[in-house]
């Protein structure tokens, strides 16, 4: 009888595990797609932090296209990432134009880039299982890239 | 007891944890194969003499199989009594004969009448017009369709570029990808080769170098070039998913590949010479200093995504805007979805709608990523159909869902042109396929609202070319090398 216990609470154990806990704020989905964006997701030369990186509600994804050699554009502080405003575009894919910042310094000056992303929010459990919570939809105009990953 | 309840509750929700893919086994249900779990890649390197006959039938009954059987169910080549001649073609004129008839029956009866389409009763033997004698088969009613020329006169019947059936299965479109495939690996069994779910391309070796890339007001990016060492080119030969099942050789039509392997590289382009499409240029030595192949590489063969596609036009005959012949550097992704915006283009949107999805022959594109061609595909490719239906969520569409295969140029594993089933993404995720099954669950909805939907966008396009537009369609070329290769296109 423990026996049969202890394997329902195993079972009931793993469903927990398996499912992903997508009950967040969408801010906070959103600055995980666009900072996984930023450990070289779509460059040609796939750097170490995009091994490193570990994001919580997001599938781990690369793509550097198939159409020309992609390298960054700008080396960027991610933790200095902020979320500008937030457009709801297409209701039937909850798909989101998220305006977002972040600071970038070279030789001593700081500055700010500003940039668009598409995300899309997933709302069925099936996919959230399979896809994550998000993903992106058309990513960032510009290739940028977390100072942790030129180091 | 209550214990036991919950026991088997919490099994039964593991279950469904763990094994989300019910749809799957009945997917391969519809299989051809004596071994469903087993990949067709993996059953022709197991049996490479038994399958060889039907490796082409088999890649394209797979296909079928899903949603649309007219055929009769074969488990095994091994199991039936038809004949090997049976097996490989007749099936195909079958679902070509349903297929067109499903289309428009009254224009399909009119061209039956006309001659233009012959059907066969069994054990019946009839003269066509091109004296070719058709005989009747156990147990199966036959039809034969006469050349594509011979619909294009009908040609509302079915849209000849780029509907199944007219010329050898597929669209003329996918013909001349098929055609530019086979010539660069200069084997008709590099068609036999799908890569799927079960294909594992992380075998292959894949050479890099490192180069300075030239970028404006920068130079400290670097980047790996695609570099083959003129030592290690057995090697790469024997790793290379497809290569590895062929045999180089060089005689009268042939030539050895060895000597110049494909190679996916990014820029890599082929060429017209002499009214021939070229893939066969050497593109260290043709785009060296550039992106894709080191200069210190051993020669290559190389083409990028949309120079293979740009190609396939340029070897159907098919231009992308109206008397102007498309070459093979013509479109980059973003020219297709240009094109497909622009309604003086050959491009049109695919409408989908209850009656109307993606096919083959049609044009995939996100821009500045990637570019793909529809092989062939199910009655349900995208899984709308059957989540657009009562009770059915879209947003559950998911890759596991699509049901086609593909024809591209890709950096997929460094493999350059394959031909790809849809199920390869349930593990390998890329943009193009990420959208792709946006907007699939966008047209469901869309659907359910008695909508028709395109999924063109700024920066993609589902696009289909109008072969009825005038100037859109002129004569097939030839490819360079197409000598070795020129019974198995089809």
């Amino acid at each position: 009888m423990l026996k049969i216990v202890a394997l329902s609470f195993f079972s009931l154990f793993s469903i927990s595990v398996l499912a992903r806990n997508c009950s967040v704020p969408m801010e906070e989905l959103f600055l995980e797609v666009i900072r996984q964006d930023m450990t070289g997701a779509r460059m040609s030369d796939r750097p170490k932090c995009f091994h490193t990186q570990q994001f919580k509600h997001i599938l781990k994804f690369y793509d550097p296209g198939n159409e020309g050699v992609r390298s960054f554009d700008k080396i960027v502080d991610s933790n200095t990432l902020s979320i500008n405003s937030v457009k709801l575009v297409n209701k039937d894919i909850n798909l989101y134009k998220v305006n977002f910042s972040a600071y970038f310094g070279e030789d001593g000056k700081v500055d700010k880039i500003s940039d668009i992303a598409e995300i899309v929010i997933h709302p069925s459990k099936k996919i959230q299982k399979l896809e994550g919570c998000a993903e992106m939809y058309n990513p960032p105009k510009k290739i940028y890239i977390d100072r942790s990953c030129v180091k | 007891m209550r214990v036991l309840l919950l026991f088997i509750f919490s099994l039964s929700i593991k279950a469904q944890v763990l094994f989300p893919y019910t749809d799957r086994f009945s997917y391969m249900q519809g299989m051809y194969f004596p071994t469903p779990m087993m990949s067709q890649s993996a059953q022709m390197s197991i049996l490479p003499g038994l399958y060889a006959p039907y490796n082409s039938i088999l890649s394209n009954m797979s296909m079928i199989s899903n949603n649309y059987n007219p055929m009769p169910q074969v488990n095994s080549p091994f199991d039936t009594d038809l004949s090997a001649y049976d097996i490989q073609y007749d099936p195909i004129e079958r679902y070509q004969y349903e297929f067109l008839r499903s289309q428009d029956p009254e224009r399909f009866d009119r061209a039956v009448d006309a001659g233009k389409i012959i059907t066969v009763d069994d054990d019946e033997d009839v003269e066509t017009d091109d004296d070719e004698s058709l005989t009747g088969r156990t147990s199966l009613k036959v039809t034969r369709i006469l050349s594509d020329e011979t619909l294009v006169v009908d040609s509302d019947l079915h849209n000849c570029t780029t509907g199944i059936g007219l010329d050898g299965f597929m669209a003329p479109l996918v013909n001349a990808g098929r055609r530019i495939m086979s010539t660069i690996y200069q084997d008709c069994k590099a068609l036999d080769v799908l890569i799927d779910e079960n294909s594992n391309l992380n075998d292959m070796i894949r050479y890099h170098t490192k180069q300075k890339i030239r970028r404006e007001g920068s130079n400290r990016s670097v980047m790996s070039g695609r570099y083959l060492p003129p030592d290690k080119v057995d090697e790469y030969l024997n790793s290379h998913y497809i290569m590895k099942n062929l045999t180089p050789r060089a005689n009268e039509k042939c030539f050895d590949i060895s000597k110049k392997p494909p190679m996916f590289s990014y820029g890599g382009k082929s060429r017209i010479v002499d009214g021939q499409l070229d893939i066969t240029r050497d593109q260290t030595k043709e785009n060296c200093p550039g992106n894709g192949v080191d200069c210190d590489s051993h020669p290559v063969m190389s083409m990028d995504c949309s120079s293979f596609i740009s190609g396939a036009f340029y070897a159907a005959g098919l231009n992308v805007y109206p008397n102007k012949t498309t070459g093979p550097r013509s479109y980059s992704t973003r020219g297709f979805v240009s094109a497909s915006k622009d309604t003086n283009s050959c491009l049109k949107n695919v409408v989908f709608s209850n009656d109307s999805q993606m096919k083959s022959g049609d044009i995939v594109t996100l821009a500045n990523n990637h570019v793909i061609m529809i092989e062939k595909a199910s009655s349900d490719p995208l899984g709308i159909k059957k989540y657009s239906q009562q009770g059915k969520s879209c947003d559950d569409i998911h890759y596991s869902d699509f049901n086609f295969t593909y024809i591209h140029s890709g950096g997929m594993g460094s493999l350059g042109v394959a031909r790809v089933h849809s199920s390869y993404h349930e593990k390998h995720r890329s943009s193009i396929f990420r959208k792709l099954r946006s907007k699939a669950v966008s047209a469901c909805k869309s659907i359910k609202r008695n909508e028709r939907v395109t999924f063109t966008d700024e920066t993609f396009s589902v696009a289909r070319h109008d072969s009825q537009k005038e100037g859109c369609k002129s004569e097939k070329k030839k490819i360079k090398g197409e000598q070795c290769v020129e019974d198995c296109s089809s």
